[in-house]
């Protein structure tokens, strides 16, 4: 029988043939016979009471076919904060905010007729840093919480800009600290960024007379948008359709409706008619969304011989001028906060914070790259106080099967410390004392580690559509944005079924037919789908088992079922790729395997004060990176010369695929340790374009970037796998931010680490680590 | 707007047309042709997820205007295969694992194509210079290096 195994092979990813004849089609590349173009007048101010709007002038614009204001529409929208508007309407909280919309009959006319829009403002003082934010008096990004609905892990604080406070706390963090024989503290915090995929935000949609809303958009999560589109709408769920194109790289970018409300708006006007907005790279930096700024304060204690006794961790997280996943991304940086550490004592305060800017949402690591950087420096701080070396530190203290996490569980299914002493080989650590090459550059190594958990509880499903030929046909409701996951989970279809790769289709995302999914989040897909996947593949094969024992004529419990394989107690058999020999196929029910898999069961819930649990996780990625750079104390310029990254995908279904996304993890984030921010004159961004915001090119990758995979199978993962679209960002910076304190006895505390405060801190080298005298 | 009529050679046709006269080579390839594989990413010159082949020397074309075309000769990733099949580029972007949102693929494709085009045997730091205008935010390059080598020594035309 064809028994590929299909598990643990680098097959090519199934839509690259697409990718690279220019025949993948993306949200862009669509159009619908006579669709109208929309074009957005944006708020020219941080923060305004809207006075007027006089659109006399607009109208009169030859080709305009639709105008709406948020006046027209007042609806709101949010997947944990029912806060934010399709436009804005009463006042606006940001610059660049969507205020009037219009379709014309061409992308020209559209544009021209903004150009047309009156609007009157009353200014109203703008809240544009965490810190201000939070402090008395205030001016109130939004005026009272209570009047939003809000899931029920969110503390939003009344009176306040504070949206979210996430708490956490194990044993005693005073008398934790005062054990301790060295406390260090300092904070650490990272300038607002974009995710800069290289597709714009995009949508088309259609809305029928019916009450029927069609969008065709290049989103992460479907279903998270036909469910927040019909709440806001106030439409049955089967009256929203959302058609997934091809995305253009996401990163967390398009996990929110950002095109979406302003065309569905617009097409509501004009029933029947496709109207197609695509946003220009300005509009991208200026109103999808961000990674917010953040501001995190870590205060470590440990006994002299390196033993952490107490750590404590105020998080200030810019989410912008609405909620979006601010709060979530709150939650599991709180639950990220101590690092992959044994800590007994512990208190972690994290502040999810309203400002009239840019919208803070997720972005690749979701909140746990600003908490990695801000603790893992930190570490080297400790590590340097203690006389120890920061390897050893980490060691001594990291997480290993059976330890207590903060939130109370007994963890398993840990590789801290193999990813530590993987990197650790792969870098050479044992020799790192700092060179002086003979140009009189300074080449030091660093190192960093991390945990991050993957959003739980959650659920997924699959369908298996089985064909007479013995080929199907996959339906899941996850998105593929380059991470490989339909071949992956095409590969564990094809294992589970006996077939080919070529016998498997994946089904392109639909709500009106795939399955539902919740997120395509949280490095989650490979376990969650595969789950389903693998359970849905099984279905089919019970299926076929009835169907071969009608055929057969024997009891079906003596048909044994193998791997798209049947036999049955007299010798007979059949295999999926010679389904129609077998001729058990005959009129009767399709064969239809479907799949589930949710967390529910597993998830504990947690404590609402301490947030302990028995089981708040399904599963943590572990992982560390170690680095080598060059540092040129003349211009302050860093050179990653390698970077050395261990990361545990559970089991590598498709292995360069792992590589592909730490790879590509990695250069992300040294973009984010040296070059990348978004930089302001009070609300105004000065470079919202791709030649003042950097990414890096190839000039600025590592010179060599060696993944280690380590395959620590997970016992509830599909064939032990677990997710790694974003582990591979985290600790890239932390450790580059390490070496560079080895080089230059300074530590940088806010990133990027660009080359004028490279000189600056060459400059004032003074003390290396500020600590307070206990 | 001035009309103005422009010939060029596209994907190995002759074609003719009548544009108005600021409208950008990108936006003829998209909207007149109908040939979506060139992408926009940036509208600015800066990311060469628009980059096509002009006379076979790669060229940004959300920055040239369509007029600059005329009488050339252009090539988009649409014409990269021959006969029906993935021309060696192509075929080594699968083999090496250089793909994943595909969105830059057509761009860094064609650039590619215009390096080998003129240097055909190019060194690992020439294919690095040959790409450092084209931006994948996915990738992290190396894969994609590695396959423009692997495509230089393979033999065969195209
Ligand atoms: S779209 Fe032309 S260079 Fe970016
Ligand atoms: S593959 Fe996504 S931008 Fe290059």
């Amino acid at each position: 029988m064809s028994q590929k195994n299909h598990i643990g092979e680098s097959v090519t990813h199934i839509d690259a043939w697409d990718k690279v004849t220019g025949s993948a089609v993306y949200c862009g590349d669509m159009s619908f016979l006579h669709q109208l173009y929309g074009a957005v007048y944006r708020s020219p101010f941080s923060h305004a009471k809207i006075i007027t709007i006089d659109l006399a002038e607009v109208w009169k614009t030859p080709g305009v076919k639709a105008v709406v204001t948020g006046e027209d529409f007042p609806r709101l929208y949010g997947q944990y904060v029912v806060d934010q508007p399709f436009l804005a309407f009463g006042k606006v909280r940001f610059k660049g905010e969507p205020v009037v919309a219009i379709a014309a009959d061409t992308p020209e006319s559209a544009a021209e007729a903004v150009k047309k829009v009156h609007a009157v403002f009353e200014e109203l003082p703008a809240v544009l840093d965490v810190y201000e934010a939070v402090a008395e008096g205030a001016p109130l990004v939004h005026d009272d919480w209570s009047k939003y609905s809000v899931a029920d892990f969110i503390r939003p604080e009344p009176g306040t800009n504070i949206c979210d406070h996430f708490q956490l706390s194990k044993g005693d963090m005073d008398a934790g600290f005062r054990e301790a024989d060295v406390i260090d503290e300092g904070e650490f915090s990272t300038p607002m960024i974009q995710h800069v995929t290289i597709e714009t935000h995009c949508a088309i949609a259609q809305c029928l007379n019916d009450g029927t809303v069609n969008v065709w958009s290049p989103c992460q999560s479907p279903f998270a948008m036909r469910d927040q589109l019909a709440a806001a709408l106030k439409l049955p769920l089967r009256k929203v359709r959302v058609i997934a194109s091809s995305i253009g790289g996401a990163f967390g970018g398009k996990n929110e409706m950002r095109v979406e409300p302003i065309v569905i708006a617009l097409a509501m006007k004009v029933p029947g008619k496709h109207v197609k907005l695509v946003f220009t790279r300005e509009e991208e930096f200026l109103s999808s969304v961000v990674r917010g700024e953040s501001s995190v304060k870590v205060k470590l204690g440990a006994k002299n011989d390196g033993t952490l006794t107490a750590v404590k961790v105020e998080t200030y997280l810019d989410t912008g001028a609405y909620a979006t996943t601010g709060p979530r991304v709150n939650f599991i940086a709180g639950f990220a906060s101590s690092g992959p550490y044994v800590v007994p004592n512990i208190k972690v305060d994290g502040y999810c914070v309203s400002t009239t800017r840019q919208i803070g949402s997720s972005f690749r690591g979701f909140g746990v790259s600003e908490i990695a950087w801000a603790y893992e420096s930190q570490m080297d701080c400790l590590a340097k106080r203690l006389k120890m070396d920061p390897l050893d530190l980490r060691m001594k203290n990291a997480v290993e099967d059976g330890s207590i996490s903060a939130t109370g569980e007994r963890l398993f299914s840990v590789s801290a410390k193999q990813c530590l002493q993987a990197v650790a080989d792969a870098i050479d650590w044992k020799n790192r004392d700092p060179v002086i090459t003979p140009e009189g550059k300074i080449r030091t190594k660093g190192i960093a580690t991390f945990m991050k958990p993957t959003g739980t509880p959650s659920n997924s499903s699959a369908v298996v559509r089985l064909n007479d030929d013995g080929t199907v046909n996959v339906m899941i409701g996850g998105m593929e944005m380059g991470q490989s996951m339909t071949t992956v989970i095409a590969q564990m279809v094809a294992h589970e079924l006996g077939i080919s790769m070529d016998s498997v289709e994946m089904t392109p995302v639909d709500t009106e037919y795939c399955p539902f999914e919740k997120h395509s989040s949280a490095s989650r897909l490979t376990f969650h789908i595969g789950n389903a996947a693998v359970r849905a593949a099984k279905d089919v094969m019970e299926q076929l088992r009835r169907l071969a024992a009608i055929a057969w004529n024997v009891d079906p419990r003596a048909i044994k079922a193998g791997r798209g394989e049947l036999t049955g107690p007299g010798g007979q058999s059949v295999t999926l790729p010679e389904l129609r020999k077998a001729s058990i196929l005959r009129d009767q029910d399709p064969v239809i395997g479907k799949g589930a898999y949710s967390t529910s069961d597993i998830y504990v819930p947690l404590d609402p004060v301490t947030r302990q649990s028995a089981r708040p996780m399904i599963y943590w990625m572990w992982g560390a990176q170690a680095v080598e750079i060059e540092v040129d104390p003349e211009t302050g310029k860093i050179q990653v010369l390698k970077v050395a990254a261990a990361h545990d995908v559970g089991r590598a279904i498709n292995p360069v695929a792992c590589y592909q996304q730490i790879e590509g993890a990695v250069s992300m984030g040294v973009g984010h340790a040296l070059i990348e921010e978004m930089i302001f004159d009070g609300g105004d961004i000065l470079n919202a374009n791709m030649v003042d915001y950097k990414v890096p090119t190839i000039a600025d990758i590592p010179l060599e970037t060696q993944v280690i995979l380590i395959e620590n199978g997970h016992p509830e993962g599909p064939y032990g796998a677990k997710g790694i679209g974003e582990p591979g960002i985290i600790p890239t910076v932390p450790a580059i931010g390490n070496a560079l304190c080895e080089a230059i006895g300074e530590r940088i505390h806010r990133l990027p680490m660009k080359p004028e405060k490279v000189l600056e801190a060459l400059k004032k080298r003074s003390e290396h680590c500020h600590a307070p005298t206990i | 707007m001035k009309e103005i009529e422009l010939r060029f050679r596209l994907n190995g046709e002759e074609q003719r047309l009548t544009v108005p006269s600021n409208v950008t080579l990108l936006h003829v390839i998209r909207e007149h042709f109908g040939l979506m594989g060139t992408k926009e990413g940036c509208g600015e010159g800066e990311c060469g997820a628009c980059t096509v082949l002009m006379d076979g020397r790669p060229v940004t074309s959300c920055i040239i205007l369509a007029e600059e075309a005329d009488r050339h000769d252009i090539m988009t990733v649409e014409g990269l295969m021959k006969d029906g099949k993935l021309n060696r580029l192509q075929q080594a972007f699968l083999d090496e694992g250089a793909v994943q949102c595909g969105y830059c693929i057509p761009g860094m494709l064609m650039s590619a194509q215009g390096l080998l085009n003129e240097n055909p045997h190019p060194t690992s730091q020439e294919i690095r210079k040959g790409i450092e205008g084209n931006i994948c935010r996915c990738t992290g390059y190396n894969r994609i290096v590695n396959a423009i080598h692997k495509a230089s020594q393979d033999e065969g035309d195209s």
